[in-house]
């Protein structure tokens, strides 16, 4: 087990390694300096340009930024964000827990959700219950993100102005309200988000969930779950469900790419400070350093989020424990 | 949250925020819709609208340009931390004497050395500040005592003493000295302003907040209004149903379409006021891979003509501004004192657009619409920054327009570093643009001329026409009113039928505001430049108004 | 799971040899859902090859800009005009062509790289497989959004040509991770072992065995990859930087509307239904299909 860990460790170290080098070449190659969006201004000169440019180590050649940006790395230091003028490891982190607290919110509401469905779903299944049903997450895992999101928008901030639009908190009277109201201020801007993404995200896991659910049903020990007596519902609780959720474990790894994915448009949308957003707003501005730094963390988190579901899955299946 | 907060700091140092003075109540807290963080706190690096804001609340300048813009000599200029000024006999030198009584948000007084330090500092070319470029006339200012400050010009113009007030709020010598230029942007004191202005730094909350407080004891009186909080929005449809929400304020970019949503809503009305900005489709004169060869097409006067004559520039600026903007009369503004509204244009005439493009040998041939000529359709590309609704809408309705007459376009939509980039470089066939202009027609010349065509500056078409320059240095140069106006005119005249772009409009501003604010009246070039004036009835009063000021 | 493979091995040989393409062809028309899925599927196909007959106006003419623009739905336009006049009805239809066209050739470039790419791995092994396969770890870790907005971001300027190009790119990693799969367990099957030690040339016996036995998994991805990639040149285009003026995608019309999402409500609600019921049905087949390989 411990030199499983190991090697899966090394491997995720790897993997990151690449992603670095990939997602630096790919920023470096673009044209435009960070420097091109303060030009709308007719009194920036050519002379200025070029000193931010050097302040920024931005007229050094390829290599040697590349070299330098391994070695801050290494450090832990991700560089310098110069459209939030502070480091992008205090921009990120200043925005990481927004996203993981929108991206977990609706991984439990998802799977939460998503199993209740699979087992209504495979209780009746055959019926007209599970074929609605099923045709109903189709959509809903047919959708677009962003479609869903604009869809949220429309219907609940404009039509039906029931939630508030935008941000994680009331950016005027936030600071000025109490304990309880804060924390109210901060629900009432989760909910819309959080509700988006987890609906999108329980599609799948009732899909996946089902089929789980069907191709145990038929094995052995189901079968003489139901000899011994047991009612149906007793089976599906029982015996099926708990052996259905060890693929569930691999889910949560192979669901996390695209919660986050999820996540980017859905702060995009919501105007939520998270990480997405922060990068998306970063594409547009060159910030080289940040879009290159919320690559890596995006791309960490799911090589953690599949690590952590492959350690999950040996420690829960026997067979692999021996390992 | 880990952005710090000085607000203990500032409670100590606050005293009571209540008073009275002529029956307005002083009080109250307005929220002012923002489209995006400050991009810097420190005066003499601000790019963006929001920092600009705030920081002339923070700072002062030492005299304040008047209502009417003017910016020949001094007239119209009011007080602000000079309380008085002299000529030298020459005019090649002005005294300014710091008034007694100001003093910096943290209680020390300003002092001559600040003034010398500020504009040292904004010329230190490891400062990178845009305005360097602007106060090349200012030599250096020297202290003969610490109350006044001496400016030193090179040569005698009508604005010296607007490029000395104007473009240098003054920042205080004591807390920057510490730091070298090079580091103010990323400094922790770029993080927590200390001015001398009518409202003093209290918090900024990357993404979401800018508060400011009154400073109620400042040398110019208190601001009536005791807290000013920007509300920072991602994009136009969070900022607008936040204002329409009564979430904020003051929304001062409201779109035509917008209009009736707001006219429906009791509690909030508008103004409408001229702005300082012309839109248009610049042409790039030049190869856009050779500098040295004429463009392929708009090298020629003639098609430039034509393609501005195809295009109905009138319904343009209806269908994008409705009638919230008046259409261009070239690289001018209505509101300089020496525009003439009356420029002739070159006429939307398609038929005629057809019968030059023929003459010149661009003909429609078999079934392809498209113009050709010698085997080379006429088609080029118009490039717009995505970030631009305004501008995109322009360039497609622009696309279409020259459909029409046998020109085929392509529109790059590009990323706005992207697209500014391309433009710098003379990458590009044509680009939809905005300039927001100074209250000095001269800042033509750094758009048109054709110095900043050749060194790297913002004539990115290159446009380059001697007649032009030298009409627009003369009228700068003019002391005398009616001679400036002359000489403009010719200059305007010159560049209009040259048609090195297609002038398209002159927007107006549309500033929405909830209705129980009070307003002194807004300047063309900032609505917010009398803020420390407007005020809130004691009656009208609603909840964020009663936020104590002590916090 | 055991006792079904059991199952079926013991059928096989009674049935006779079925090519895998026929074996999808009949699955699809087994089930109901897959019969609905293809239907809409083949009046979607059908909308965008005649979209210039079917099409009430020119997606790109523009009549009234001052007066026709912005206007909801009605008769004369059942999806409403844009904000320069143009017909949405006709853009949705033209944008079928377009978007359709599009999740089609990214998902053949997809094809062509992920086959090869697993191929030669597969083939390769050692030390070779191994770096390829890390690096592969490496691109399927990075979200493809993010690698795409990365890529982009870098081109700004790009033609349909370059943004299929691109979608294309993004998408082969999955496939070719099978493709290797399917390499190795034919390299090791017993009838090329059998096959070698009677003569053959393993390369030949390889290519010959490979592809039929590719069939199934890239049908089932390049259904798949179409829906995505569909979705995924919307999600680019309401970033702004997917299909350019004057042309017509949904995701594209969609973004046309984004700045007055409240007023302009039509502009993201019919081109969005379109795509999502396109999607539907390609998830339908995809599906399908995979159900029928994999319980092959």
């Amino acid at each position: 087990m411990l030199r499983y860990l190991a090697r899966r460790l090394g491997q995720a170290a790897v993997i990151v390694a690449i992603v670095a080098t990939i997602t630096f070449a790919l920023i470096h190659l673009a044209p435009g300096d960070p420097f091109s969006e303060i030009l709308d201004n007719p009194n920036v000169s050519e002379k200025v340009r070029v000193t931010l440019r050097a302040q920024y180590g931005l007229d050094r050649p390829l290599a040697e930024q590349f070299v330098r940006y391994v070695n801050a790395l290494a450090h832990g230091e991700l560089g310098w964000s110069f459209s939030h003028d502070r480091p992008v490891s205090e921009v990120l982190s200043n925005a990481l827990p927004n996203t993981l607290l929108l991206m977990s919110v609706a991984l439990v509401g998802s799977f939460v959700l998503g199993i209740l469905v699979a087992l209504i779903q495979v209780a009746r299944k055959g019926t007209a219950v599970d074929h609605t049903i099923s045709a109903v997450t189709l959509f809903f895992f047919s959708m677009p993100d962003f479609w869903l999101g604009i869809l949220a928008l429309l219907a609940f901030t404009y039509w039906l102005p029931i939630f508030p639009v935008g941000g994680a908190v009331d950016p005027v009277m936030h600071e000025f309200l109490g304990l309880g109201g804060r924390i109210i201020d901060r629900l009432r801007h989760l909910m819309l988000p959080a509700l988006t993404l987890t609906v999108l995200a329980s599609a799948s896991v009732a899909r996946f969930q089902r089929a789980a659910l069907l191709d145990v049903l038929p094995a052995d020990y189901i079968r003489t779950a139901r000899l011994k007596g047991l009612t149906e519902r007793q089976v599906l609780r029982r015996h099926a469900l708990r052996n259905a959720l060890l693929p569930i474990i691999t889910l949560i790894g192979l669901s996390f790419p695209a919660l986050l994915t999820g996540a980017f448009f859905i702060e995009k949308i919501f105007a939520w400070p998270g990480m997405g957003y922060a990068v998306v707003t970063a594409i547009g501005r060159r910030d080289y350093a940040l879009v290159v730094g919320g690559v890596i963390i995006g791309s960490i988190m799911v090589t953690l989020g599949s690590l952590l579901a492959d350690l999950l899955y040996a420690w829960a299946d026997p067979r692999l424990r021996a390992h | 949250m880990a952005a710090v907060r000085y607000t203990g700091i500032l409670c100590a140092l606050l005293l009571c925020g209540c008073g009275t003075e002529g029956g307005k109540t002083a009080g109250g807290t307005m929220a002012i819709a923002a489209g995006g963080d400050p991009d810097a706190l420190i005066p003499a690096l601000v790019q963006t609208t929001t920092a600009a804001e705030v920081v002339d609340m923070i700072y002062d300048r030492l005299a304040d340009i008047g209502d009417s813009l003017n910016i020949v000599g001094d007239r119209g200029f009011t007080p602000r931390l000079a309380d008085r000024w002299t000529w030298s006999r020459d005019s090649l030198s002005i005294a300014f004497h710091i008034n007694p009584n100001a003093k910096w948000h943290d209680g020390q007084p300003v002092r001559a050395s600040d003034v010398r330090f500020t504009i040292a500092s904004t010329k230190d070319s490891t400062l990178a500040a845009p305005a360097a470029s602007v106060i090349t006339n200012i030599d250096s200012v020297s202290t003969p005592d610490s109350a006044t400050a001496v400016f030193w010009f090179h040569a005698r113009s009508p604005q010296q003493f607007y490029d000395a007030v104007f473009q240098n709020p003054i920042v205080p010598e004591h807390i920057w000295k510490e730091v070298a230029p090079a580091g103010w942007r990323g400094s922790p004191q770029a993080k927590n302003p200390i001015g001398s202005g009518q409202y003093r730094f209290s918090r900024w909350i990357p993404s979401a907040a800018v508060e400011l407080v009154a400073d109620t004891a400042n040398y110019r009186g208190a601001p009536k209004i005791t807290r000013l909080i920007w509300s920072i929005g991602p994009d136009y449809n969070t900022l607008l149903t936040r204002f329409l929400a009564g979430e904020t304020d003051l929304f001062e970019a409201l779109r035509p379409e917008d209009v009736p949503r707001l006219k429906s809503n009791a509690s909030l009305t508008m103004k409408t006021k001229p702005w300082l900005a012309y839109t248009f489709v610049q042409f790039n004169l030049r190869d856009p891979l050779d500098h040295d060869r004429p463009h392929r097409l708009f090298g020629n006067r003639e098609l430039r003509r034509a393609l501005t004559m195809a295009v109905d520039r009138a319904a343009i600026v209806r269908s994008t501004y409705d009638t919230l903007a008046l259409q261009a009369l070239g690289p001018t503004i209505r509101a300089y004192s020496t525009t003439d509204p009356k420029l002739a244009q070159i006429p939307f005439d398609p038929a005629a657009a057809r019968r030059v493009l023929d003459s010149l040998g661009w003909r429609v041939s078999g079934s392809d619409s498209v113009r050709v000529r010698n085997d080379r359709p006429l088609r080029f590309s118009i490039s717009v920054p995505s970030s631009s609704n305004l501008r995109v809408r322009t360039a497609v309705l622009v696309q279409e327009q020259l459909r029409q007459v046998g020109v085929k376009v392509d529109i790059d939509q590009l990323a706005f570093p992207a697209f500014i980039d391309k433009d710098r470089k003379h990458a590009f066939d044509a680009y939809v643009g905005q300039w927001n202009t100074q209250p000095s027609p001269g800042a033509v010349i750094g758009s048109w001329g054709i110095a900043s065509s050749r060194s790297g500056g913002n004539n990115f078409g290159a446009y380059e026409s001697p007649v032009f320059d030298a009409y627009v240095d003369s009228g700068v140069a003019a002391f005398d009113m009616a001679k400036r106006r002359q000489y403009l005119t010719k200059a305007y005249e010159t560049i209009i039928q040259d048609a090195p772009a297609i002038w398209l409009a002159e927007p107006k501003q549309v500033v929405g505001y909830h209705s129980r604010l009070q307003l002194a009246p807004m300047r063309p070039d900032s609505w917010w430049a009398h803020l420390g004036d407007w005020w809130i009835p004691a009656d009208k009063r609603i909840g964020r108004d009663s936020i104590p000021p002590s916090r | 799971m055991p006792g079904q493979t059991q199952d079926s091995a013991r059928i096989e040989p009674a049935r006779p040899r079925e090519s895998p393409l026929a074996l999808g062809v009949r699955a699809i028309l087994r089930k109901r859902s897959s019969r609905v899925a293809i239907i809409v599927l083949g009046v979607i196909v059908m909308i965008a090859i005649l979209a210039p007959f079917i099409a009430p106006y020119d997606p790109a003419a523009q009549p009234d800009i001052v007066a026709g623009k912005d206007l909801p739905p009605s008769l004369a336009h059942p999806f409403g005009t844009d904000p320069y006049s143009r017909d949405v009805l006709s853009r949705v239809i033209y944008g079928a062509r377009l978007s359709l066209t599009i999740g089609i050739l990214a998902t053949m470039v997809s094809l062509t790289f992920g086959v090869a790419y697993g191929a030669i791995a597969g083939y390769a092994s050692g030390l070779v497989d191994g770096v390829m396969m890390r690096l592969l770890d490496a691109l399927l870790s990075i979200p493809r959004l993010l690698l795409l907005l990365g890529v982009l971001v870098a081109w700004p300027h790009l033609s349909i040509g370059s943004l299929i190009l691109f979608l294309g790119l993004t998408g082969w990693f999955g496939l070719s991770r099978i493709v290797r799969g399917q390499v190795l367990a034919l390299k090791h099957a017993e009838f090329v072992t059998a096959a070698e030690a009677l003569g053959a040339s393993r390369r030949r016996i390889l290519v010959r065995h490979l592809l039929p036995n590719l069939v199934s998994p890239i049908a089932v991805a390049s259904t798949l990859g179409i829906a995505h990639v569909i979705v995924l040149e919307a999600g680019l285009s309401y970033l702004g930087i997917g299909v350019p003026q004057p042309m017509a995608s949904w995701g594209n019309i969609i973004y046309d509307g984004t700045d007055q999402i409240a007023r302009l409500w039509w502009m993201s609600l019919f081109p969005g239904l379109f795509m999502v019921i396109t999607v539907m049905t390609l998830n339908v087949l995809g599906e399908s299909l995979r159900d029928v390989y994999e319980r092959r």
